[in-house]
């Protein structure tokens, strides 16, 4: 049986984290063809995903996403080989600073490259994305959000993450009569390696602090990184027109029900 | 990506014969789920009825007094009975009418009355027998039906205000959120999930959509999120 999304070429930034490893898995089991995009080397995931199949479903597109000309480089790279990108995950993200986040102790430096890469880095993807989308009237885009809600997220992630719920909805408005769709998945935890380093930061025992998030949970668990692949799988593989300028909150109860 | 994650599923619809609850019926159906239906009026959807010929799957139709605790108790234990058990419930009655333009000056008493059981006091009563079912059992997943109205308390486009003549959908939709919404916080913990889905002014053409968030909420890859309600403009 041929697979659903062959002959699409997606595009995931932070492809070496814990949910973008998942996310690239997924899309290239789902028979696209993913780029790996990371400021740390991807070639031992590409060999990874690539020993599964016949035919290579991966490459690794290494790029710092905050740096205009490196995002323009990579796109150049990606449309000579492939034409362009249909569907575009943004997923990368840093956590800012782990000591000095509050405010108004932050530091600017801290701030801007933080948002750098959270936020101004998807819009950098995004924008060298849509022409090739407008041109196929076919694309998928989508976020890994944070949610409009403080409780304790440091300010320059939530600036970067929270900015892709405005993001998602004005993008959807413009351009899905292109064909263009968008999604943002709205996190908190996520059983990830950067969760753990986050609570290691802040001098606690690493598996009471997962446990103790849990338990802040009304689901009593976090989302796991193969939960948040499957959603955008399932997202990237809808047919409807208007299946678009979605926000999904996953975050299993703590922002709003706690 | 659908597999056969709904075979051996049991699922209780209550608004079977609205135009929603049939879609969802169908839907199921053709993957292989067996169905409790119940709505106040007889069974009107006869090409459902033919599906069910079709598929081999269980399917049990029953009505109920509008307001009456003990005939949704009777009812839900029946299906719950015949099935072996509930694993979804969908609130999905009442909507057609309730969208009907209606001005505060032709809201008669009598109608809104009928109007608040039918919707606000009946989706709590079903809710309240299989929920409570579901909690003795392993769990389960439900859907409230809703409208976009209802969940934003403003008009069916973003930032647009109420439309008129809506102040009965306005008051029951918004009630039904706002019920769905403590409802969850109470339930999760207890491995139920709830969550919704908002219809905008064309939901009789956007089946797809509809049928797309049906399928996001019962199949698991809704489990961490809690009430949260995916708005269909």
């Amino acid at each position: 049986m041929e697979k659903p999304l062959k002959g699409k070429v997606t595009l995931v930034t932070g492809a070496t984290g814990g949910i973008g490893t998942k996310i690239c898995e997924k899309f290239a089991e789902l028979g696209s063809f993913v780029y790996l995009c990371d400021v740390q080397g991807t070639t031992d995931l590409a060999n990874l995903i690539n020993k599964e199949y016949k035919e290579p479903r991966s490459k690794p597109a290494p790029c710092d996403i905050s740096r205009k000309q490196d995002v323009k480089g990579m796109y150049r790279q990606i449309s000579d080989e492939r034409g362009g990108v249909d569907i575009l995950i943004n997923n990368a993200a840093v956590y800012g600073p782990l000591e000095t986040h509050h405010f108004p102790q932050i530091s600017y430096e801290d701030f801007v490259n933080t948002v750098n890469i959270d936020l101004s880095g998807a819009v950098h993807c995004t924008l060298m994305a849509l022409p090739y989308m407008k041109e196929k009237k076919w694309g998928k885009i989508i976020f890994s959000a944070a949610p409009l809600s403080s409780s304790g997220i440091p300010c320059p992630y939530l600036a970067g993450k929270a900015g892709f719920v405005g993001l998602t909805k004005y993008l959807s408005r413009k351009y899905s009569d292109f064909g263009i769709h968008t999604f943002a998945l709205v996190l908190r935890h996520v059983g990830t390696p950067m969760i753990r380093r986050v609570i290691k930061s802040r001098g606690r025992d690493i598996e009471e602090g997962l446990k103790k998030m849990n338990e802040n949970a009304l689901t009593g668990r976090m989302i796991t990184p193969e939960g948040v692949a499957e959603i955008y799988a399932y997202f990237s593989l809808s047919t409807s027109p208007q299946l678009s300028g979605i926000t999904l909150l996953s975050d299993g109860g703590i922002t709003y029900l706690k | 990506m659908l597999d056969d994650s709904y075979k051996g599923r049991n699922c209780l619809i209550f608004g079977a014969n609205s135009l929603v609850g049939r879609g969802i019926g169908g839907f199921l159906i053709q993957n292989h789920a067996n169905l409790g239906l119940i709505d106040l009026d007889s069974y009107k959807d006869a090409k459902l009825a033919e599906n069910l010929k079709n598929h081999q799957t269980k399917a049990i139709y029953r009505t109920v007094a509008s307001d009456d605790r003990s005939s949704f108790e009777k009812v839900v234990e029946e299906i719950d009975s015949y099935l072996g058990s509930i694993d979804y419930l969908i609130c999905s009655y009442y909507l057609e009418e309730a969208r009907t333009k209606t001005d505060p000056g032709d809201l008669s008493i009598e109608t809104w009355d009928r109007l608040f059981k039918e919707w606000v006091h009946n989706y709590f009563l079903v809710m309240r027998a299989v929920v409570a079912l579901m909690i003795q059992k392993e769990g389960g997943r439900v859907i409230f039906v809703n409208t976009t109205t209802g969940y934003t308390g403003e008009g069916e486009g973003e930032g647009e205000l109420t439309a008129d003549g809506s102040i009965h959908e306005n008051a029951c939709s918004s009630a039904i959120t706002g019920m769905m919404t403590s409802i969850a916080r109470d339930i999760i913990p207890q491995g139920v999930s709830v969550n919704g889905i908002a219809l905008g002014p064309n939901y009789k053409n956007d089946l797809e959509r509809i049928l797309w968030a049906t399928h996001l909420w019962l199949s698991g890859m809704g489990e961490y999120s809690c009430a949260q309600i995916l708005r269909l403009y």
